[in-house]
């Protein structure tokens, strides 16, 4: 777990930027995009750079992109924590959305002190447009929960998000609880398999984050 | 020790029904001269994945768009089309032919006792979401993953299925229909499957409605 700990990219991490940039370069995603935001982290912000820079864009900060807090669970994998922060066992199941993590942010928090409002201002500062936003694991996940036409539920979602994986969704507009009008278009767009030694081994730990 | 599926599921290409957004399910419509470019298009790309995944089948629906977007998957990977009839579409009975508006102004009571029971609300003359998940979804999804362990493999299907997989894979409430989840004809869905301790099937959703291969082609 990273949460708001400030760990740069490593060099496997800046490859794999340099990979997508180089494919949205040549058009391998069949996508282009008006402007490109990022999370002020580190990981995130380096992120945005090697593709801006590929694609000749400026980088500007959303500072609600930034991933979840994690409190003290942050350097830990899932296991080490759940063994030292017993509390933790129930967060990473059923009791997801409203349990906190110990020092940090519940994910119901998170989604309205961050993910709602990084939403709603991309939507008014680039109203038509198609953005690229460089954020989190949280972060998507819990944005995708408001794209499903799932309504005020919020189960643990079993899916892969992978460094560098596109996930697309369309916002139409917002309702009167500021959550958003919108389709999950697309998730976890990958590089191809020609990039396989940059490409993430997935654990089962990984079902969390 | 456990071993897992890797299941990739398509949904047909576009057919007219399709486009002028009709109600389909059991009809058995052509893929149209679009369709036909999306299946190629998808073909395409699982030869491309092919080159570092050994694909051990390529399943379809019965219903002849399916088998007619499964067919250049297949031929390109030196496969033959394995027909499963259990990769149908929901009987949406009467619905089927009428487009969204003609469905819910002549069967406008099914649709608002639909709205809050959509799992067991029948379809008029049709069956309920929950039957089918029972009769094919998950009956398909054992079949599927028993024949072909530690192995990559295709599914051509339709929209109500690829739903329902997700539902249920990802873990979101069965009562819910997901309407905001977008089911692009020639995407592709990726499921890592594996069993659970009492033989059901979990696992995760690796990729949704993946279309980069359409957009390219200016699809």
């Amino acid at each position: 777990m990273q949460g708001r700990s400030d760990i740069p990219l490593d060099d496997k991490g800046i490859e794999q930027a340099m990979a997508v940039a180089d494919a949205l370069k040549a058009g391998e995603f069949g996508m282009g995009f008006d402007a490109i935001y990022s999370s002020p982290l580190k990981r995130a912000r380096k992120t945005a750079e090697i593709v801006a820079g590929e694609l000749g864009e400026e980088v500007k900060s959303i500072p609600e992109l930034m991933e979840i807090d994690c409190g003290m669970i942050s350097g830990y994998t899932i296991s080490e924590a759940m063994r030292r922060f017993p509390e933790m066992v129930g967060l990473f199941g059923s009791g997801l959305w409203e349990g906190r993590y110990p020092g940090g942010q519940s994910h119901q928090q998170y989604e309205k002190e961050n993910v709602l409002p990084a939403l709603r201002k991309i939507h008014d500062l680039e109203p038509g447009r198609c953005i690229l936003a460089v954020t989190h694991g949280g972060f998507i996940m819990t944005a995708i929960m408001n794209f499903l036409g799932m309504g005020e539920y919020r189960p643990f979602l079993r899916h892969r998000l992978d460094n560098c994986g596109l996930t697309t969704v369309e916002i139409r507009g917002f309702d009167k609880d500021g959550r958003p009008i919108g389709r999950l278009r697309e998730l976890n767009l990958v590089l191809s398999a020609q990039h396989d030694h940059i490409i993430d081994v997935y654990s089962k730990e990984d079902d969390v984050r | 020790m456990s071993s897992g599926t890797t299941l990739y599921l398509v949904r047909h290409a576009s057919t007219d029904w399709n486009d002028e957004g009709r109600w389909q399910c059991l009809d058995d419509m052509p893929i149209n001269d679009k369709g036909h470019v999306q299946a190629e298009a998808v073909s395409k790309e699982f030869l491309r994945l092919s080159e570092k995944l050994d694909f051990s089948r390529v399943y379809s629906s019965p219903l002849m768009r399916a088998k007619q977007t499964a067919g250049p998957i297949a031929k390109k990977l030196g496969l033959e089309v394995f027909v499963e009839p259990l990769l149908r579409e929901l009987d949406c009975g009467l619905l089927s032919g009428l487009k969204l508006e003609e469905a819910k102004s002549r069967f406008s009571d099914f649709y608002s006792r639909l709205e809050g029971n959509w799992l067991d609300e029948r379809y008029p003359d049709g069956e309920t979401h929950r039957e089918y998940v029972s009769r094919c979804v998950l009956p398909a999804l054992d079949r599927i993953f028993d024949d072909n362990r530690d192995r990559a493999v295709i599914a051509v299907t339709h929209a109500g299925f690829i739903r329902a997989t997700i539902a249920l894979i990802m873990g979101t409430p069965a009562e819910i229909p997901l309407r905001g989840l977008c089911v692009d004809n020639c995407a592709y869905f990726k499921f890592d499957l594996e069993r659970t301790d009492d033989e059901g099937l979990t696992g995760r959703v690796s990729a949704i409605n993946v279309t980069a291969h359409l957009r390219k082609e200016g699809l």
